[in-house]
């Protein structure tokens, strides 16, 4: 058998005629029904979660349709702040493949009120700067709050949240 | 009661992390050399089926419509497949329904990906697979979703660094047999090579991951009565199966695929498998980080959940064991390259070339008459099998 | 069952900003760098298959119709035919053109396919009319060479 393709080393694609094209992939994406209102919520400090009658989950992100019973949700369910943490992962790497020196702390979030599991996606802070100091800090199942941006400056975005930060235990 | 299909041929290119040909061209190759394995020609051929991973690669809207002529498509029934990573498996199955149904005696499935020319790194484009609303705009990257599912999946079971680098070791070195693997990729590495290797996502480290590939990889499938009269021992397809589920990645416990389990036993049940861990000989589960290997391991119920990198640790899953199941013969992905879609049928054709004892260096020891492969894509969402035997 | 809850004023309905900022940089494959190289020396190159016994524009790895390789490669000197054309009169932010540009699907009898390019805007042309490249002085392997196609006389 034999298999075809030319490999190009780098150097090799530098010299290649290329063609290049720069779209400009720019959007506004309407939040619907249920992401207005949790956004709009986030402005003012809340954290909005829907709950479903029929199999009771209360869900976060807040859905107008259960994807289960497939069926409407039924209520809004005001949240605190304070989660637990699912999973976390400390990254070195940009979306571009960069390096970072710093690393992020993206993590999955349970927060409490929330079904089993009901995690959001969101980032760890004053948690360390290095590998050794986040893996010291940090521990699944460990105990969150939210950091939220000051008042004047929040957007109705989920940036509004900075990130989560330990819950220090008083001793 | 469908048609029993059979696979005539298969062909591949090169893994390349830059290919000068374009991914029509990449996909002509695929598909040429898999009609000629199969002695047939494009006449011959009466659909075809595309699969093809996003856009956002060749930055090309609808690429799997202009893919179509280089996949000998020009003035067939043409559809293209597209489950993300699955996509490879999928079109398999895809291919399957299309003949199955009687619809068509003759199907050439082609898979293809040309991911070097997304700049400033492919791995930009899969930044859109995230929910735009609450998760792109916290800065999110591919890695994120990989690190977070693997410290979960180590959590729960208590599975150290080392044994998953265990996977690396193995597919790096079974990759090194592939006549087609990407070059720097596959090679003799220690468990200490990989860990020593940098960490991209913590516990992510650089030889856990595979890498960019420019690929494409092909079929020819028929109906039994078309098999039949082109050769004495075709390959079937005996089993197919595929589940999606929700989107809403972070409601689920990532420490378990089950949707996988339920596209396993969808086929299981097609192929009247009773007990997988004695009628599957040979298996090729995904494996675009080294974890995910174990992971589908699992989902498929080839082992208990949580007993997958155990089994792993004494040499179940080798090339070589006698009474284990050999797994990732090829490579897979670590140890050959991820063109994504093409990768998917990369792990089919290893399969086809293991059932009819043509898979050179690679051939497993152990006898094989039944094998499975295995995808998985979305956004941590879809699992995709296929089950092939004698 | 309807959604128990609606968005009854506009102002309440969000809108998320975002973009995908990633570019793409490609090379031409096979039948494509024959072509730009083609170009560069001020010639029109064609794919020749010896199955169908035809001439491709523009030229490509691979006949669609037979399926099969092509390693051959030929100038393709004319005539240059106009099959279709057409005439803009804005450009892509709507403003009004001073002289409409005239595309054009142009190709030679013999050959399947066709190139498209735009043709001189100074000069009457109507389809099926014979026209001819017009290359630039300067020449670094991009469609661009061809400045235009003009009548030929």
């Amino acid at each position: 058998m034999k298999f075809e393709g030319i490999s190009l080393g780098l150097k090799e694609f530098e010299k290649e005629i290329k063609v290049e094209w720069k779209g400009k992939l720019e959007y506004e994406w309407d939040c619907g029904i249920a992401l207005s209102k949790f956004m709009e919520g986030l402005k003012h400090g809340k954290i909005l979660a829907r709950k479903c009658y029929a199999c009771g989950r209360i869900m976060i992100p807040p859905r107008m349709f259960c994807e289960r019973c497939f069926r409407p949700t039924d209520e809004w369910i005001e949240l605190g702040d304070e989660g637990e943490i699912l999973t976390f992962s400390v990254s070195f790497v940009n979306w571009d493949a960069s390096r970072r020196k710093k690393p992020e702390i993206p993590a999955v979030i349970r927060l409490l009120g929330t079904s089993e599991n009901m995690g959001i996606l969101h980032k760890l802070g004053e948690v360390g700067d290095t590998l050794e100091e986040v893996l010291k800090n940090v521990k699944i199942g460990m105990k969150v709050k939210a950091v939220w941006k000051k008042e004047k400056e929040r957007e109705g975005a989920i940036t509004d949240i900075l990130y989560f930060k330990p819950i220090k235990r008083r001793k | 009661m469908a048609q029993k299909v059979a696979i005539l041929g298969a062909g591949l290119t090169k893994f390349m992390r830059r290919a000068k040909e374009t991914g029509k061209e990449l996909a002509f190759e695929a598909a040429r050399m898999a009609l000629e394995e199969a002695n047939m020609d494009i006449s011959e051929i009466d659909c075809v089926v595309m699969a093809t991973a996003p856009d956002m690669f060749d930055g090309v809207h609808m690429k799997g419509d202009w893919l179509s002529d280089g996949a000998g498509a020009k003035r067939k029934p043409y559809m293209r497949s597209y489950v993300g990573g699955g996509s490879g498996v999928f079109a398999i199955i895809h291919g399957w329904y299309l003949v199955a149904s009687g619809l068509f005696d003759t199907c050439l499935v082609v898979a293809e990906e040309k991911m070097s020319s997304c700049m400033p790194h492919p791995q930009g484009a899969f930044n859109a697979i995230y929910d735009q609303f609450l998760e792109r705009p916290l800065g999110v990257n591919l890695l994120w979703i990989f690190s977070l599912e693997m410290m979960r999946y180590m959590h729960v079971h208590k599975i150290s660094l080392e044994t998953i680098a265990l996977v690396s070791v193995k597919n790096k070195r079974n990759g090194l047999d592939h006549p087609c693997t990407q070059k720097g990729i596959a090679g003799e590495y220690t468990v200490k090579d990989i860990l020593n290797s940098e960490v991209i996502a913590y516990p992510v480290y650089r030889l856990m991951v595979s890498p960019v590939t420019d690929a494409a990889a092909a079929i020819v499938i028929t109906s039994e009565h078309e098999a039949k009269r082109r050769t004495d021992n075709p390959i079937w397809i005996e089993g197919v199966g595929w589940c999606l589920d929700t989107s809403y990645w972070t409601n689920r416990d990532l420490y378990y695929p089950k949707y996988v389990e339920y596209a396993a036993r969808m086929a299981y049940d097609m192929a009247g498998i009773k007990d997988p861990r004695k009628e599957i000989h040979v298996v090729e589960p995904y494996d675009p980080f080294a974890y995910k290997e174990l992971h589908h391991l699992e989902g498929l119920l080839l082992a208990d959940k949580g007993e997958a990198p155990k089994l792993l640790e004494k040499g179940f899953w080798d090339r070589d064991t006698k009474d284990g199941i050999p797994s990732c013969p090829s490579g897979g992905l670590l140890g050959v390259g991820n063109p994504i879609a093409a990768a998917g049928l990369m792990k089919v054709i290893e399969i086809y070339l293991q059932l009819k004892g043509e898979a050179g260096k690679r051939q497993v020891k152990r006898e094989v008459k039944r094998g499975l492969a295995q995808a998985w894509g979305d956004l941590m969402q879809v699992g995709t099998v296929v089950i092939l035997s004698k | 069952m309807p959604f128990k809850e609606f968005i009854e004023k506009l102002s309440k309905a969000k809108v998320q900003k975002g973009d995908i900022p990633v570019w793409h940089l490609y090379t031409l494959g096979i039948g494509g760098d024959v072509f730009y190289k083609g170009l560069k020396e001020g010639k029109i190159k064609g794919a020749y298959c010896e199955y169908c016994n035809s001439v491709i524009l523009p030229p490509r790895m691979y006949c669609e119709d037979c399926f099969e390789k092509i390693d051959k490669f030929v100038d393709v000197k004319g005539p240059f035919i106009v099959v279709a054309y057409t005439e803009l009169y804005r450009d892509l932010d709507d403003n009004r053109l001073d002289i409409p540009i005239k595309v054009a699907l142009i190709s030679v009898p013999y050959a399947k396919g066709g190139i498209i390019h735009f043709l001189n805007p100074y000069q009457e042309i109507e389809n099926g009319d014979i026209v001819k490249p017009v290359f630039n002085k300067k020449r670094v392997g991009s469609l661009k060479d061809i400045k235009y196609f003009e009548l030929k006389k």
